[in-house]
């Protein structure tokens, strides 16, 4: 029960890595990709890898596992977010709160409180995402060809960092039932 | 023509436009109080317990409760009832925290965790094997969050003491610190409940209209929506008691006099004497309302009822005058026959309420001061305009005369079996003990407060777990002692103090003392070089540590300060802490627990504080009521010099008294307060009817005059039981108890006068005088 409401708190606070109409957004709102993401900061003493899968069938359904090294799941169904953490039972999660879902949401959210700029470089979308206000983020850099997106480069104030890279992204297909 | 030009009927019209216009202007002024409290005795117990209730933490509350079919309905219909919320013109503040608030209140947990944490009573934390899992936990803590960035609070608690204190303060406030869609989510998901401090108090009631709109407004919107939502609050009682009495009060007033006019002019069947006869009640209400107005202001609902039925008994003094002038021919004779009669009824009324003021009760207190001023107001209008300005005209006597055939030992033995059956209930009255069951009877709101309470653990009862101290320090001590000495002896009953956010000194001093003895360094890096977490990671909270003795908290998180403020009383020159139970069950629990192991605290229920002082008022009263007989005996043997006249004037009361106590055993079962003023009014009343028959006798009265004593005495009855009758159909049980129990007793005095006094007197007068009536 602790555990449940402190990770609830949490998750309001997370960062959260977006899209926007800027940024190249998935053919049909459709995605299939593969993660692999380090994090590293001072406090950590070696940078914490993790792997898993992203898909999309839709804005308002989505899926974000993560299979290694915990088993963690951000299911958002419609307007209903739930965050699942092993063999516990999902929790639903504030909807306005949870930022991690503007990731394949609403475009117009990110505009609020971040500049995006596009370069290309050496035939590859650069953005460069700088935030308008006071924010624990420093910038963000994602990197893409066209609707697909191979990396997501997140600098906090804090030097902490957070990268994703993404393989075997597919878009524009339905993903297959099973992934859900 | 010649009647509108008549100067005696120009100025009994003047009088009571007059009149009406001061009772219009004087009842603009007075501010009505529907409240119960003005019934409660004062004893010291009571008068603490609804002190610190009516300043308490939950004075206020207001609860929106919502229950849909289908969990997943539930969010939709929160939006819903939020935005009618949002429109409404009150300003309601969520008692719950929203996700950002406990957001603060974790970092403030975790960056004061070392000295938050209760180390008298839970586990050992700085154990070698409490450090391994204590850090994991932490990891796991980190790592199960994929884009978590730790602030600085984070790396304050690597023990993870802070969400433990935080959870059990969430438990022990029934779960207001894991809130969802804003309130609290039962276990199934299908009922929510919001709580709202509303910034005012019972008696604003323009706001309470507000919110009886916004209550509405809900109610409706969610019939629509196909699901179930209302708001409770203790606001909503006062209101529908202050609704209920102000409509019945008007009813009351306007039946009561119709009632009384009606039965007047079928008697007397003359509009003009209806108007004349008018007169002395409406300028004795008159001064009555301007005097309270002018140097009262603010004035009982239940006293208010209680005058506007008044009417019954002034109107009296105008009855018996009215009927035996027709057998008199001047003002001089009618006087002389039936003035002695007049005033002693009028003093011994008066002397009935006499003891009332001293009561204690501010209720009664109004009662007495109403009555005295109506009656005595409408006896002198009576006596010295009315009777001026009505003189005995033989020529004009149209009064409608019954026939009274005496009944002798017939009758004498009917109201004997009367009395005897009445008084077999009486073994089985007891006394009223709930000041609540004075109220009406709120349907309705209970039953919301039941659905309220399957799921959730909210009431608006004023039930606290009190402390008292000389300061704040004192008061989170003695709470902290209770709380864990709570929590050392059962696990289901949560109690919740913000000594859990804000230790008391001597907390704080031992705690650290604790420290320094069992936190070892070494411990602690040997298991921070096997984790994820770098060495430095948490030098802030080792270096914490090492300065412990200056550790200074900082200042709580806005909600916190707000919340835990309002737990702290300043009342009558003390310091209180109340900490809200919500059930009588708990608090029993909770009482039985701390007084088994001698911890100082004290339960205020305002209930059952009242209870006890209560019972013992009541069980006063009736002794004063007794030494009432007493007195007014007194003043009959004076009047009379004779002990069996006396007796006699004084029987109808008895009767009248064992008839209202009987009524009491059928109706309610309990004898209450305004049981109580019934008796003393009945004392007051019956002695007239008694006074009468008993001079009628005495003075060697015809056979007429004997008649139209017995028709005043019925008509005035009538008059009485039409102004008190009308109460018994209200909701409000306290008036509908005065107007019960009015009713039976007059029907006992108006028996006893008619069917036993004249067998006794005849019979008295037989054996000493020789003489036959």
């Amino acid at each position: 029960m602790i555990k449940r409401f402190i990770l609830l708190i949490l998750l309001f606070n997370s960062i959260f890595m977006v899209f926007s109409a800027d940024l190249p957004q998935p053919k049909n709102n459709r995605l299939y990709t593969e993660f692999v993401s380090y994090r590293t900061a001072n406090y950590l003493k070696k940078t914490i890898i993790s792997s898993g899968y992203i898909v999309m069938d839709g804005k308002s359904r989505f899926l974000f596992k993560q299979i290694e090294p915990l088993d963690i799941e951000i299911r958002k169904n419609e307007d209903k977010i739930t965050y699942k953490r092993e063999d516990m039972e999902p929790v639903e999660v504030d909807t306005v709160s949870n930022a991690i879902i503007f990731i394949f949401d609403d475009p117009e959210k990110l505009k609020e409180k971040y500049t995006i700029e596009k370069t290309i470089k050496n035939n590859v979308d650069v953005y460069s995402i700088m935030p308008k206000g006071k924010d624990e983020i420093k910038s963000i850099l994602i990197i893409g060809i066209e609707d697909k997106i191979q990396e997501v480069m997140v600098f906090f104030k804090n030097k902490t960092e957070l990268i994703y890279k993404f393989s075997n992204t597919v878009t524009g297909t339905k993903p297959d039932e099973a992934h859900f | 023509m010649k009647l509108i030009f008549n100067s005696k009927f120009i100025i009994t019209l003047t009088i009571i436009a007059i009149s009406a216009l001061l009772i219009f202007f004087a009842t603009s002024l007075i501010k009505l109080d529907a409240s119960l409290q003005s019934l409660f005795p004062h004893d010291e117990k009571m008068k603490r317990s609804l002190g610190l209730s009516s300043h308490s933490p939950i004075a206020d509350k207001v609860i929106v409760f919502i229950e849909v079919k289908n969990k997943e309905d539930l969010e939709e219909a929160v939006d819903n009832v939020d935005e009618i919320i949002r429109r409404s013109e009150l300003e309601l503040k969520n008692a719950i925290p929203d996700m950002e608030t406990v957001k603060s209140i974790l970092e403030y947990t975790e960056a004061h965790s070392l000295l938050l944490y209760p180390y008298e009573i839970n586990k050992n934390p700085f154990s070698k094997n409490e450090i391994q899992k204590r850090i994991n936990a932490k990891a796991d803590y980190l790592m199960s969050i994929p884009f978590f960035n730790p602030g600085k609070s984070f790396f304050l608690d690597p023990l993870m003491m802070g969400p433990e204190v935080l959870k059990k303060a969430n438990e022990n406030s029934r779960g207001r610190y894991s809130p969802k869609y804003g309130g609290v989510v039962s276990e199934n998901g299908q009922t929510y409940i919001k709580i709202f401090r509303s910034g005012f108090l019972y008696e604003d009631y323009d706001k309470i209209g507000l919110l009886k709109k916004l209550d509405n407004e809900i109610v409706g919107s969610s019939e629509e929506s196909d699901f179930d939502a209302f708001v409770y609050s203790g606001h909503l009682y006062y209101l529908e008691s202050k609704k209920t009495i102000q409509r019945e009060i008007f009813i009351i007033f306007i039946l009561s006099i119709v009632f009384v006019l009606l039965i007047f002019y079928f008697f007397f069947r003359r509009l003009t004497l209806l108007i004349f006869s008018f007169m002395p009640i409406v300028a004795g209400f008159a001064i009555t309302f301007l005097l309270i107005a002018v140097f009262k202001g603010k004035y009982g609902g239940i006293a208010l009822a209680f005058g506007a039925s008044t009417a019954g008994i002034a109107i009296d003094y105008t009855i018996h005058y009215l009927t035996k002038r027709s057998l008199y021919p001047t003002l001089k004779v009618v006087r002389k026959k039936i003035g002695f009669s007049l005033i002693l009824g009028f003093i011994t009324t008066i002397a009935s309420f006499i003891f009332l003021p001293f009561s204690n009760i501010i209720s009664l207190q109004e009662i007495a001061l109403f009555g005295l001023l109506t009656i005595s107001f409408a006896f002198i209008f009576s006596w010295f305009v009315l009777q001026p300005l009505l003189p005995p005209d033989r020529s004009k006597n149209d009064l409608r005369k019954m026939k009274f055939p005496l009944m002798g030992q017939k009758g004498f033995i009917i109201w004997i079996i009367l009395i005897l059956i009445t008084s077999v209930s009486l073994p089985f009255l007891r006394f009223e003990d709930n000041i609540f069951d004075l109220d009406m009877s709120h349907k309705k709101l209970r039953s919301r407060l039941e659905k309220i309470q399957k799921d959730f653990s909210e009431s608006s009862d004023s039930i606290f777990l009190a402390f008292k101290g000389e300061d704040k320090d004192e008061l989170l001590e003695k709470s902290l002692n209770a709380v864990q000495y709570i929590d050392d002896k059962t696990v289901d009953l949560p109690v919740m103090t913000p000594a859990l956010f804000i230790p008391p000194k001597n907390r704080i001093e031992s705690r650290k003392r604790y420290i320094k003895e069992n936190f070892n360094i070494k411990n602690f890096i040997n298991v921070i070089e096997g984790s994820i977490f770098s060495s430095e990671s948490f030098n802030e909270w080792y270096s914490a540590i090492k300065n412990i003795d200056n550790i200074i908290f900082d200042d709580l998180p806005d909600f916190l300060k707000e919340e835990l403020s309002g737990l702290f009383i300043d009342w009558d020159n003390e310091q209180y802490l109340l900490i809200p139970l919500y059930k009588r069950s708990i608090s029993k629990r909770v009482n039985k627990i701390l007084t088994e192991g001698k911890i100082e605290h004290f339960i205020v229920d305002s209930l059952k504080d009242s209870s006890k002082g209560l019972v013992l008022f009541e069980k006063n009263a009736l002794f004063l009521l007794l030494l009432s007989i007493a007195i007014i005996f007194i003043i009959l043997i004076i009047a009379f010099r004779n002990l069996i006249f006396a007796f006699t004037s004084l029987l109808p009361s008895i009767s009248a008294l064992i008839g209202c106590l009987g009524i009491t055993v059928i109706t309610t079962g309990a004898f209450n307060i305004m049981h109580l003023v019934s008796s003393i009014l009945l004392l007051g009343i019956g002695v007239d009817y008694g006074i009468f028959i008993t001079n009628s006798f005495k003075d060697g009265s015809s056979e007429e005059e004997l008649n139209m004593t017995f028709q005043s005495i019925f008509i005035s009855a009538l008059t009485t039981l039409a102004g008190f009758g009308v109460l018994s159909f209200s909701r409000n049980y306290s008036i509908f108890s005065i107007g019960s129990s009015m009713f039976i007793g007059i029907v006992f005095s108006f028996i006893t006068a008619y069917l036993a006094l004249p067998f006794i007197l005849k019979n008295y007068k037989k054996k000493y005088t020789g003489s036959l009536i």
